[in-house]
């Protein structure tokens, strides 16, 4: 049994915390970058008055521009509020988030900076079948286990929102993919359902589905179309769709064998784990797809999270668990009788395995990346075996999405990692902040041309200038990150990391 | 060598008294404020004094919270019978007056004080 924890808007929650006169208002968290001198958007998040105004996820940025514009001149009893993103206090909170989770739940599996996944199988057994005979011993364990579920998730969602005063959504499922698509629908629940007014409060189901049931769950899987499930691109929701299969449960109700064989293993993988059968394929394919989740936590930094959420909310997928090919390999990296070049050699032959395969996938989808990381796990010797991760990215200020580049990048990030005389355990890479290849069409017309006389120059063993070049998109790209030039845009107070911009109370 | 078995015991001895284990019984639940103005003073709150929130505990009949009335930020005494009041701690000045939570008011506790945090030079 899994649940999926889901902390919704998490950066406009963040926002209202400390300013909850913004609540009625419509809010936005944005940052705009001045390009080759035209000025981006980018939208970070938006409060659910501000996607009533036409906001959303995902918007190119000249749109973006026209709403704000067109929603800041108008006399408008709601004006709309306009910040800049305060990653400190987003941080914080989401340290707070998983903190809590790891004090209240016994096991914690964060996949973003706003989500994670619970194991509860030490909670309570409960078996997925409602067909046992009514009184017997393992029914009533089965209500108990229920009740005990339920008293857990409903704990849970109320302390966070006492302790952070965050609202958190729970799905519960007897497989990962079930909790999540129960947290999905808890979330529509959630727009959906108005507050009961005569309580004054939120009803106690509020933001809580849980899928034991299989009558319960099989409603509201039907309600799931494909396109929604994260994972599943247009490519292979044509496939599915040629086979008739438009929702969760008809996708549940298919012959794995016969998904596995039309589409790839990662589908059949889900259609098991929606089936409530936690799916045994150790295929490479499906171990190298899968989020581990133990190393992104420690790679990442939680502002990352923050903004690799909402880069890829932009398409609607999910980094993390499908795109992202965060690939394990677990290499015996002795340094006895081994030189330090072999070693070396034969660690970035397993990265430019791994990016092969997620670079495969980043055409497939038609993206690009702005963000290539790398994670190395060792062993430190002298100190007693205690492991270390190291991570290394570089963010880049024209996204990238030919191959040759991508691969001379790592090859620097990994080199400038390596050290001699080092066990390691395992090694990772990171397509971070994936974009729409479309979306950028025009400044990666040019970026391909350069890339294109870049690796001609490559050809002719002037690998010199190749650096050079990659130097300067570096250096860009920490031009990108730095504090920006527009005044006036207000940025909420670092009220849980700077003494001097603390809270005041009266 | 008598030195160096020592300075193991030394190094192997509890750790230097850490303030927060004192104040911050639930790190993740607590927050930080700077209070302002004099309402709180006979309860030892003075202007600029860091006060330590702790959300994890529910508020009582009494308790010196930091509460949300009308969308600003306030930390009064709670009095929960026979109204909700948000009472002022100061007798010298009258201005400071108790304020009635009725059912039209935006009011939530943010959470409750648990320790001031007083600089005295």
């Amino acid at each position: 049994m899994f649940a999926h924890v889901y902390c919704p808007d998490l950066l406009i929650q963040c926002e209202h915390l400390f300013r909850p006169e913004l609540k009625s208002q419509p809010l936005i968290v944005y940052e705009s970058i001045t390009h080759q001198g035209s000025e981006l958007i980018k939208l970070l998040a938006c409060s659910p008055q501000a996607r009533e105004l036409g906001f959303k996820m995902g918007l190119g940025s000249e749109q973006l521009g026209q709403l704000i514009k067109q929603h800041s001149s108008t006399q408008e009893s709601q004006t709309l509020v306009k910040c800049l993103p305060n990653r400190e206090l987003y941080a914080d909170l989401s340290k707070r988030l998983f903190s809590s989770l790891e004090m209240l739940a016994p096991s914690v599996t964060p996949v973003a900076g706003d989500e994670a996944y619970l194991d509860l199988t030490n909670l309570k057994r409960l078996t997925h079948s409602s067909q046992k005979v009514k009184g017997s011993p393992e029914d009533l364990d089965l209500e108990t286990g229920k009740q005990q579920l339920q008293d857990f998730t409903y704990e849970l969602r109320n302390s966070i929102e006492q302790w952070l005063g965050l609202e958190i959504l729970i799905g519960v499922g007897a497989t990962k993919t079930l909790a999540y698509l129960g947290c999905m629908a808890a979330e529509h629940d959630c727009n959906h359902r108005p507050i009961n007014p005569s309580y004054g409060k939120r009803d106690e189901h509020r933001g809580i589905t849980i899928l034991t049931d299989s009558e319960f769950s099989q409603s509201v899987l039907a309600k799931f179309s494909t396109s929604r499930i994260r994972g599943i691109g247009s490519k292979t929701l044509n496939k599915l769709s040629t086979l008739g299969i438009h929702n969760a449960l008809e996708l549940s109700q298919a012959s794995s064998q016969q998904i596995g064989k039309r589409c790839s293993v990662l589908v059949e993988h889900l259609a098991i784990e929606l089936a409530g059968l936690t799916s045994q394929l150790t295929s490479e394919r499906v171990v190298e797809n899968q989020f581990d989740s133990k190393q992104l936590r420690t790679s990442q930094t939680l502002s990352d999270a923050a903004k690799t959420k909402r880069a890829d909310k932009l398409m609607g997928y999910e980094i993390q668990e499908s795109l992202a090919n965060y690939a394990k390999a677990h290499l015996k990296a002795h340094t006895k009788g081994h030189g330090k070049n072999s070693i070396a050699n034969s660690l970035l032959r397993v990265v430019v395995a791994m990016l092969l395969n997620a670079h495969k996938e980043l055409i497939e989808r038609q993206l690009i990346c702005h963000e290539i990381e790398i994670i190395l796990e060792r062993t430190d010797m002298h100190a007693q075996g205690e492991i270390f991760v190291d991570n290394k990215s570089i963010s880049l200020a024209e996204p990238i999405e030919s191959l040759g580049p991508i691969k001379t990048l790592c090859r620097q990030i990994f080199e400038n990692m390596f050290r001699d005389k080092t066990h390691y355990h395992s090694i990772g890479l990171t397509l971070k902040c994936l974009d729409q290849y479309k979306a950028k069409q025009v400044s990666l017309f040019e970026e391909a041309m350069e890339t294109e006389k870049l690796l001609h120059l490559d050809k002719n063993d002037q690998s010199f200038k190749l650096i050079q070049r990659y130097c300067e998109l570096h250096d860009m790209s920490k031009q990108r990150k730095s504090p920006h030039k527009q005044s006036g845009l207000p940025k909420s107070p670092s009220y849980t990391s700077q003494w001097h911009e603390l809270l005041r109370v009266n | 060598m008598n030195m160096m078995a020592l300075s193991n015991d030394f190094s192997e001895s509890e750790q230097t008294l850490n303030l927060n284990e004192l104040c911050v019984q639930h790190p993740t639940a607590t927050y930080f404020v700077r209070a302002s103005g004099d309402s709180m003073i006979d309860a030892g709150i003075h202007c600029d004094d860091v006060l330590v929130v702790d959300r994890s505990i529910t508020a009582r009949d009494g308790d010196i919270v930091v509460a949300n009335l009308d969308h600003s930020f306030t930390v009064k005494k709670l009095e929960l019978s026979p109204t909700i009041r948000l009472l002022p701690m100061n007798k010298a000045d009258s201005d400071h007056q108790p304020q009635e939570i009725d059912q039209e008011s935006v009011f939530d506790v943010f959470g409750v004080v648990t320790f001031v945090v007083h600089a005295i030079r």
